[in-house]
């Protein structure tokens, strides 16, 4: 695994300056649906009429089974949600199978440690204490069970959440998003977990299989809707698509060093636009600022409209990148989005490489060796926005 | 065949037309590109139209290249043109806009000055980027200006590239010539040196009655890079 995490962008569409929270949790949630749906279908493979298809003779390794089958399916779907809200299959996929182990590893051991838990907490005698009471007042949905299994049931659920959020991050090779994940991974897991007795005595079905699918639908929903609850309470900056194809993306700055391309591998990656290089810049997160750098074989971006290969950004300021501009958004106390500080700071021009060839050169107004006071951040590009018009020296008559 | 070939062969005063290709790429704004090309045209200009056998044995026409291409100053005599639109910061790269354009102009343009009696000899070209393109089929469109079996009014190319141009693309763009900038040279001060190279060109090429092609040695801050073929047809 790589030690040097890369935070991942995350999905939305929004045509508001600041994080659009609302559709990050929706698209998030809308995916745990999904995903609760596939690990259904996953986990059905693994229950048959007999109790369970693989190691029924050992409840804890049957558990670990199903669990990985589940979360298998929540896991992928949530990981993958992110490469196709950008139309990128390929960072999908590539996510899906980076996290793989990890989902699978994950839901697992989930499962396993979730079913010890859950024998550990149920005392038998009080369960069959509960059965009889029941059976004696034709209670036959038996809540006083359904209250004794409820907390066992909720934290086995929790456990698997947390560790299925944790692949999420792993799968975007981010150290922040791991801790997201866990975090909403589990709440979700949790409160998915309470209601999924609840959920079984609502259905009332003579089959369990309908409530397992509701309930699964339920904690996906939940597990994908509170982890991106966490990122987007999390985040304290992200970049908005204002130009071009990809106008109103939003992406979620996560960690410290994010790579910005066209590449489909990484962080952020900006579709349709040729001008982009695979890696164009690296946005790094120190200390409460944020710098930019243009990365080797990339050409410079503008910041505010002057041409720079590095400097530093902040909320407001719009970044060129090839033919696409981004408006970067930064969680300040004023409102997010408003160009606080663009005016004021400073990009820097990268000529300090450049040797002084031709500096002798009279009419010489382009950079040369000593670098040119570096523009500030309002002045307009050097490069005219309307055609010039030559002016030909007067001809020299014969 | 000499690299000035004739065209045809016409009883006319002989011409020899030059198209100058210039990228402007939103690049060229920040390497300086776009200024050293527009401050050098006017020094282009006055060296051409100051010596009435260069300019009367010359032809020049200005092209610019970014997501399409456009004729800013249509092939005319230098002592014609009093102004001419500078090039300016655009967008991508297409080489192919600048090829399939200067196919079509240079064919309007032989037309044109053989209608006027003209002995036309194979036209010269100086391309100038400072990219990579970004249309990945513009060895096509090169090679359909630059075939003879294709285009018999293939012209002959000098390519020069500057900053982030790749050297075997240009290479290969060039049909008689390829320079490239070293890398670590300021891409402005190189395409102010090209700029000289090339009027140095045009000038050597059309000062004598009989005009050839003259290529230049390779401008200061550049290097001569070996054609990937050498058109000999």
């Amino acid at each position: 695994m790589a030690t040097n995490f890369e935070d991942m962008g995350t999905y939305t569409s929004s045509d508001s300056k600041g994080l659009n929270a609302g559709r990050v949790t929706l698209v998030l949630g809308a995916a745990g649906v999904v995903g609760g749906l596939l690990g259904f279908g996953l986990g059905e493979i693994q229950i048959s009429e007999s109790g369970s298809r693989f190691f029924g003779d050992s409840v804890n390794a049957s558990s670990a089974v199903y669990f990985a089958l589940v979360l298998l399916g929540v896991g992928a779907a949530l990981v993958a949600s992110q490469g196709i809200s950008e139309r990128n299959a390929q960072k999908a996929w590539a996510t899906v199978l980076r996290s793989l182990p990890a989902i699978l590893v994950g839901g697992a051991v989930a499962g396993f440690v979730a079913q010890i838990l859950y024998t550990e907490m149920l005392n038998a005698d009080e369960i069959d204490i509960a059965i009889r009471l029941c059976n004696r007042q034709g209670d036959y949905s038996c809540t006083a069970v359904d209250n004794l299994v409820r907390p066992a049931r909720a934290i086995g659920w929790m456990i698997a959440g947390g560790l299925s959020g944790l692949a999420l991050g792993v799968g975007f090779q981010s150290k922040k998003r791991m801790q997201n994940g866990v975090l909403g991974g589990a709440v979700g897991g949790l409160v998915g977990g309470l209601l999924f007795d609840s959920v079984n005595n609502i259905i009332g079905s003579g089959s369990a299989q309908p409530s397992r699918l509701v309930a699964l639908l339920l904690i996906g929903a939940l597990m994908g809707a509170l982890i991106g609850l966490v990122d987007t309470l999390r985040t304290d900056m992200w970049l908005t698509v204002t130009s071009g194809e990809m106008t109103g993306q939003q992406f979620i700055i996560y960690d410290e060093t994010t790579t910005v391309g066209c590449a489909r591998n990484i962080p952020i990656t900006i579709l349709a636009d040729r001008d982009v290089a695979e890696h164009h810049i690296s946005i790094r997160r120190t200390g409460g600022s944020t710098t930019f750098e243009c990365l080797p074989t990339a050409s410079p971006i503008t910041v505010n409209g002057s041409a720079s290969s590095s400097g530093s950004l902040s909320n407001g300021d719009i970044i060129k990148i090839g033919n696409t501009e981004i408006r970067v958004g930064e969680r300040t106390s004023s409102s997010p989005g408003t160009a606080s500080s663009a005016t004021t700071r400073q990009a820097h021009v990268d000529t300090s490489s450049r040797p002084d060839l031709y500096s002798h050169s009279p009419e010489s107004e382009t950079p040369a060796g000593a670098a040119p006071p570096p523009p500030r951040r309002n002045q307009p590009s050097a490069a005219p926005k309307k055609r010039p018009t030559i002016q030909m020296k007067p001809e020299t008559d014969n | 065949m000499s690299a000035t070939d004739v065209e045809q062969v016409q009883t006319g005063e002989q011409v020899l037309p030059f198209y100058i290709v210039c990228d402007e790429s939103a690049s060229m704004a920040y390497n300086g590109g776009i200024d050293a090309i527009n401050n050098g045209l006017p020094d282009l200009h006055a060296s051409i139209a100051s010596d009435p056998l260069v300019n009367d044995k010359s032809r020049i026409c200005l092209i610019s290249f970014s997501d399409d291409a456009e004729v800013l100053c249509p092939l005319a005599p230098a002592s014609d043109i009093d102004a001419l639109p500078g090039v300016m910061e655009k967008g991508a790269t297409s080489f192919s806009a600048a090829f399939r354009l200067l196919k079509t102009q240079i064919a309007q343009d032989i037309a044109m000055l053989r209608a006027d009696g003209f002995q036309v000899f194979r036209p010269a070209v100086f391309f100038i980027s400072d990219g990579e393109p970004t249309d990945l089929n513009w060895q096509d469109s090169h090679r359909e200006l630059t075939d003879k079996s294709l285009n018999p009014h293939a012209p002959n190319i000098i390519a020069f590239g500057v900053d982030r141009a790749d050297a075997d693309t240009i290479r290969r763009v060039g049909t008689i010539a390829a320079f490239l900038a070293e890398q670590d040279v300021n891409p402005g001060n190189a395409l102010k040196e090209i700029m000289r190279a090339l009027t140095n060109s045009i000038v050597q090429s059309s000062s004598s009655s009989n005009p050839t092609l003259i290529i230049p040695p390779a401008p200061d801050g550049t290097i001569s890079l070996p054609l990937d073929v050498m058109d000999e047809t």
